[in-house]
């Protein structure tokens, strides 16, 4: 059993000039299987985020059927969607949106909070992670003291502490320079392998979405 | 992590976002604790006050017209106490007081004093308090003279009960002058103003008063030892009766009672015993026959018999020639409404005539009426009715001599009751079997078989009273929250507002939180902690500021704003439950409101909040519809506008203009924001106009600043709308109802002053006062429920007049003057107590706020019998001098208190140009009575100027809040236009000045500014549009200007200031940064 599954999922928005509507995503039909990487190409526009987002439950389709590891989303209410998101994604912005009022190891541990009886060795797990990363002597830090890329490893730690069966990562290395910019690609990887968790990632580099085990184009809402 | 680590982390790392809801928390805190405390402050107030009044008095008897033995208060361990009303002067007279307390008291007195103080002083001097003394201007040592009426066992209006002016002077030394804690302040009405008072020996008042052994009430320091042992100490002197054997036919007992007639209540028991019958005797004025008349004669009636019959004497007989079977004419006086007497006649047949020396033909039937039965002449009688002296013959006199009061007849006791009962009683003695017992074991046993609550003799918890009357009639804590709710809330919005510029700033959070999870309701609630926080330390500053703003309330309250405490001196007094109830309060209001004004953000997607924030930007602008409901509002506005024109009540016609001007200014909004949410489509071609895109890029702000302005100024102008004058107080609509002169007497006017023997019992000017007409009331004395006294009403002062004697005066709210006239009639047994009720009307501020009460409201009144009977409110009067007092017909007052004599409130109709020198006579003339006056119009600006007070206060607080409301503004702009810093940059990039910039961010907003006061104005002008139109009407219009002047200079002035800051250092910079 795949892990997601999309059958003709479509999704449009409002034109504010017109209020015409206008397709985003056309039918769009995905197999994603567990311990996949899979890059989502496209050109600006194409509806790229918005079936990472609708990936991430953040967003609704407007037709069509999303089944993650085998439930439908559309039974769910917010609080069931939100319960996907804190126990079984895990979430990579391009911009890193750390807390700047917490530290490390809080951000971190800030999506543990959402779950109903947070682990009891989460504070262990969040230390190894970030020893994984090389933050470990960071850890009481403030996100202000942190270097870009840095800041944006925190964030991938942040993404798997709950040990989550997907991490969807939106451009991860957009805001970065090059060097770092793979840098955090191989840490990813490294990451995503040694979990076993699956990943989909976002992005406009060809070079880096080589480097997963899929490669999926979008052009015009339609997955090609 | 906790949620809580995180909540506290946020709080400190965002404190200065967060200043903005601290200072706004701090300012709704201070706000709401300081008027609850000033609440609490005045009921502290009232509290002293009333502990100062009453010192250690727990209960008591007040006997008003019944006199009771001392006896009885020593007995029952109370302090017997006289308690009259007289007029104190200097002995130059040059100063007067009406209206003084006169206390007889002894040392039993003074240990019920709070300080328990012994005033030892004889027979020669008195004790005065210190109001007293400022007013009259002496000291101990110096003379005073005292004057109070002399009381009748029998009330002064009912027939034969003697002459009416009987006043007593006092000359006497002041021995010292107390203070309130020495019960200077002693009086058992609640007031907040002490009382001028003049305390006399007691015994030396019962003997300058007749009244030796006798006291008109009774102290005691437990209520409930008093209620319990009162009725023991009772004997038949208490009620004022007498016992007395008769060996006449047969041996008797005979009970009669100095007031003349029997009170009802008393005969019905006295009547029940074996053997018992009454006995009526009355003075007649003539009995004529066809062969002549005899003047002034006793008749008695008893027993049974023909009616038409009459047994008479053989003097009488003699006198007139006349044989059984003659038909005879007996002539009397009847009494009707007050002392008015109408003389009557009755037709009867001899039926026997008895020899003088007939044991039954003897004076003990008649019982002994003032004036009458203790003067040797016939020619001497002062009974009290018109007398012809003329007709008294010499034989006349002579009967006199020898005969005293013997009645010349006799008729059937059911015949006499049906001429003579009235409302003082039907019976003047009961005679009842002797059986051998000896005058003490008979008198105990009628005593036994009596209770003192017969006579009103009711012990009565004036602790308790004291106590409802000190929890206050207006809550002063409520008004202030009231008069300062503009404040709080423009303390409020301040808050949201800037809550909402960190929550927007921080909205890429919110989204991070709801990506990883978190549900909305626990992202919400950790904001919410994060403010409450906050809130939290705001709050407890708050509670401090409270305290220092009830200090201020509290000065300005003895200092500018008199006349909303009228004289309470004022002591500050915090409960922690109070402070703990508004810090409560302030935090719960300040987490609804800010949940409620950050609602929309807390909907939005995460993906949203992730993408940059959010704002109203995001909204595209509209083909907005046209609306109808602006046209609405305003159609509303004008009806509301003319319906303000044609009705008469002043407050109606400011509600119809404040709601007019409301309307007017909810529609001038909604245009604006359709305004901006219009998209006119048209192409920018200057700086000017790209600025006023500004200004509807975000509607919801800029309608903010708009509504703020607009709402705040016209709040604060507008409620000046209800400002009272008295206007034209000639109008018989008028709150004088057209009377020029209103005024009280200390001693009661028993006469008619609109009749030629009212004019000549005073002396009074028989071409002037044909030019002046008198209304005069009865008065129950009671608690006054006008808005001059902070005290709770619990039983207001009971007036009574003719309502015919006031048609067509006053304005109503409600009812009618004849609602009053409904005729009384016996209830049915199967009628509840509602129905019996007595009509009455009141003031309507007296009833809204003195009591609490409106139309078809009753209230609990005791008879003088002790009886309880209900009065049922059926009128209102609109802003009338009638504040304070329960207004009855006098047919009903005196079917209640029949003893209750005379007037002693009064309002005169007098020509404008005559009501100073009619003013000035009647003072002149009457004052021995006491009887001050004023002019009316000045007694009801008295009234009006307390509610003018509280609008003033508003007006002072609400001018803070729209300050308040205009330095929010300018942080708001200041907000604005650093969010814009980037823009602003980039335009600076592209060439434009920074001048130019500063100017086009500045035009904006004073645009805003601008469009808000306008608004606020019209909308203002249009409801405060009657006082302008009368001239101004007690509006302050240059207060008003000068607010409005400043709030718009100092609004222009924030924006300056805020413009400057936000637009300082290098505008390329933010371009970068983005």
């Amino acid at each position: 059993m795949p892990l997601i599954q999309l059958t003709n999922v479509s999704k449009s928005y409002t034109d504010p000039g017109s209020g015409a509507q206008v397709p985003v995503l056309r039918g769009v039909n995905l197999s994603i299987e567990a311990g996949e990487s899979v890059a989502i190409v496209g050109p600006s526009g194409c509806g790229k985020s918005t079936l990472l987002n609708i990936l991430g439950t953040l967003d609704l389709p407007d037709a069509g059927e999303i089944l993650f590891d085998g439930e439908a989303l559309a039974s769910l209410k917010p609080a069931g969607l939100a319960a996907v998101r804190s126990q079984k994604i895990g979430f990579i912005f391009q911009l890193h949106h750390l807390m700047p009022q917490c530290s490390v190891l809080e951000n971190v541990l800030l999506p543990t909070l959402a779950l109903k009886s947070p682990p009891k060795d989460a504070v262990q797990r969040a230390e190894a992670l970030l020893e994984q990363v090389g933050l470990k002597d960071r850890m009481d830090w403030k996100p202000a003291q942190l270097s870009g890329g840095e800041r944006q490893r925190v964030a991938f730690v942040r993404a798997l502490i709950n040990q989550p069966r997907l991490i969807l990562a939106d451009e991860p290395t957009g805001a970065l320079d090059e060097t770092n910019a793979a840098a955090l690609t191989d840490l990813l990887l490294t990451l995503q392998k040694s979990s076993g968790v699956t990943l989909v990632m976002v992005t406009h580099h060809r070079a880096q979405a080589d480097r997963m085990g899929r490669v999926l184009t979008i052009h015009e809402g339609v997955l090609q | 992590m906790k949620l809580t680590d995180y909540v506290f982390q946020s709080a400190r790392h965002y404190w200065r976002g967060h200043l903005g809801l601290l200072f706004g928390t701090f300012l709704a805190a201070t706000i709401l604790t300081g008027s609850l405390l000033v609440g609490d402050s005045v009921r502290a107030s009232l509290e002293r006050v009333a502990a100062l009044r009453l010192g250690k008095v727990e209960g008591g008897v007040l006997g008003g017209d019944h006199w009771f033995t001392e006896a009885l208060a020593r007995k029952s361990n109370a302090a017997p106490v006289i308690i009259a009303t007289g007029a104190a002067s200097a002995a130059n007279g040059k100063v007067r007081v009406n209206g003084a307390q006169v206390l007889g008291v002894d040392a039993s007195f003074w240990k019920l004093s709070t300080s328990a103080k012994n005033l030892v002083f004889d027979k020669t001097a008195v004790v005065i308090n210190e109001p007293l003394s400022r007013k009259l201007g002496v000291k101990a040592g110096d003379t005073i003279l005292v004057r109070l009426e002399r009381p009748s066992a029998i009330s002064r209006d009912a027939p034969l009960s003697g002459s009416t002016n009987q006043d007593v002077s006092l000359r006497r030394t002041v021995a010292a002058v107390i203070s309130a804690e020495d019960f200077g302040a002693f009086q058992l009405t609640a007031s907040q103003v002490p009382p001028d008072s003049v305390f006399v020996n007691l015994a030396d008042l019962q003997t300058q008063l007749e009244m030796d052994g006798r006291v008109n009430a009774l102290l005691h320091p437990q209520f409930n030892a008093l209620r319990a042992h009162l009725e023991e100490h009772r004997t038949l002197a208490d009620f004022a009766l007498r016992l007395k054997r008769i060996d006449g036919v047969k041996k008797e007992w005979e009970i009669s009672t100095s007031r003349v007639f029997l009170e009802r209540s008393l005969a019905a028991k006295l009547g029940d015993f074996k053997g018992a019958y009454g006995v009526l005797t009355y003075l007649v004025n003539g009995i004529t026959s066809k062969q002549g008349g005899t003047p002034y004669s006793m008749v008695t009636a008893k027993g049974q018999g023909k009616d038409d019959e009459i047994t008479i004497t053989q003097w009488l007989a003699d006198d007139q020639k006349l044989a059984v079977g003659d038909e005879l004419e007996v002539k009397y006086f009847v009494v009707g409404l007050g002392r008015d007497l109408k003389q009557q006649s009755a037709k009867f047949k001899v039926a026997a005539i008895l020899p003088m020396d007939h044991p039954q033909v003897t004076k003990a039937w008649t019982p002994e009426f003032p004036g009458v039965s203790d003067v040797d002449n016939c020619r001497d009688w002062e009974p009290g009715i018109p007398m012809d002296m003329k007709a008294i013959r010499d034989k006349d006199e002579e009967y006199w001599d020898e005969h005293k009061g013997t009645p010349k007849g006799f008729i059937t006791l059911a015949a006499g009751q049906k001429l003579w009962a009235n409302r003082f009683g039907n019976l003047t003695a009961i005679r009842l079997p002797n059986e051998g017992q000896t005058p003490e074991a008979k008198a105990n046993v009628l005593a036994l078989r009596l209770q003192l609550a017969d006579i009103g003799l009711v012990p009565r918890d004036f602790k308790h009273d004291a106590g409802a009357a000190a929890k206050g009639s207006v809550d002063f804590g409520g008004l202030f929250i009231g008069l300062s709710m503009f404040l709080i809330a423009a303390a409020l919005v301040f808050a949201a507002l800037l809550f909402l510029f960190t929550l927007e700033r921080r909205a890429a959070q919110i989204g991070l939180l709801l990506a990883v999870g978190w549900t909305r309701s626990m992202v919400r609630r950790a904001w919410l902690l994060e403010a409450g926080v906050i809130a939290v330390a705001g709050v407890l500053l708050g509670v401090i500021g409270g305290i220092f703003y009830t200090q201020s309330a509290l000065h300005g309250l003895s200092a500018i704003w008199t006349g909303a405490t009228q004289g309470l001196p004022l002591v500050f007094s915090a409960s922690f439950e109070t402070i703990f109830n508004a810090a409560l309060a302030t935090l719960i209001v300040v987490l609804l409101t800010l949940g409620w004004a950050s609602r929309k953000l807390f909907k939005l997607q995460a993906r949203d909040l992730l993408a940059g924030g959010w704002s109203d930007d995001l909204a595209p602008a509209k083909q907005v519809k046209p609306t109808k409901l602006p046209l609405i509002l305003a159609g509303v506005a004008l009806v509301l506008m003319v319906v303000g024109f044609v009705v008469k009540n002043p407050e109606a016609v400011a509600g119809m203009f404040f709601g007019s001007g409301m309307l007017i200014l909810i529609a001038g909004l909604l245009l604006l924001r359709r305004w901006m949410r219009h998209d006119s489509g048209s192409l920018a071609r200057s700086l000017w106009q790209i600025g006023t895109r500004n200004i509807t890029r975000r509607p919801s702000r800029s309608l903010a600043v708009i509504g703020m302005m607009a709402g705040g100024i016209f709040l604060v102008v507008a409620v000046n709308a209800f400002r009272m004058s008295a206007g034209d107080a000639t109008a018989r609509d008028s709150g004088t109802g057209g009377f020029a002169l209103i005024g009280e007497s200390s001693l009661p006017v028993y006469e008619d002053l609109n009749v030629k023997a009212g004019w000549d019992a005073f002396g009074l000017d028989e071409k002037l006062m044909p030019q002046a007409r008198v209304v005069p009331f009865r008065v129950r004395d009671g608690d006054d429920a006008s808005c001059l006294n902070l005290n709770r009403a619990q039983k207001p002062v009971l007036v009574a007049a003719d309502p015919a004697k006031l048609a067509s005066t006053f304005a109503f709210a409600s009812g009618a003057w004849e609602n009053l006239g409904q005729p009384s009639r016996l209830p049915a047994a199967s009628e509840t107590l509602a129905l019996q009720a007595i009509p009455a009307i009141a003031d309507q501020a007296t009833a809204m706020w003195g009591l609490g009460k409106g139309v078809g409201d009753t209230m609990d009144y005791q008879d003088s019998a002790g009886n309880t009977f209900q009065v049922k409110i059926v009128g209102l009067l609109a802003g009338s001098v009638l504040q304070g007092k329960m207004i009855i017909s006098e047919k009903d007052f005196l079917s209640k208190y029949p003893d209750v004599a005379g007037y002693r409130f009064f309002l005169i109709d007098a020509k404008p140009e005559q009501a100073a020198e009619v003013s000035a006579h009647l003072t002149r003339q009457l004052e021995q009575r006491g009887l001050a006056l004023e002019p009316a119009k000045q007694r009801l600006e008295l009234f009006l100027s307390v509610q003018n007070t509280y609008i003033g206060i508003f007006t002072v607080l609400g001018g803070l809040g729209v300050l308040l409301g205009t330095a929010g503004i300018g942080v708001l702009i200041a907000r604005h236009v650093l969010e814009r810093r980037g823009e602003l940059g980039l335009m600076q990039a592209l060439g434009f000045r920074v001048g130019a910039l500063r100017s086009m961010i500045m035009g904006e907003h004073s645009v805003l500014l601008v469009l808000g006061v306008i608004l606020g104005v019209i909308t203002a002008s249009l409801a405060v549009l009657p006082q302008l139109i009368e001239r101004g009407g007690g509006l302050p219009i240059g207060f008003l200007g000068e607010l409005i002047g400043a709030v718009l200079g100092f609004g222009l002035g924030v924006c300056a200031v805020a413009v400057s800051t936000a637009v300082r250092g290098r505008l390329t910079d933010a371009i970068r940064r983005e």
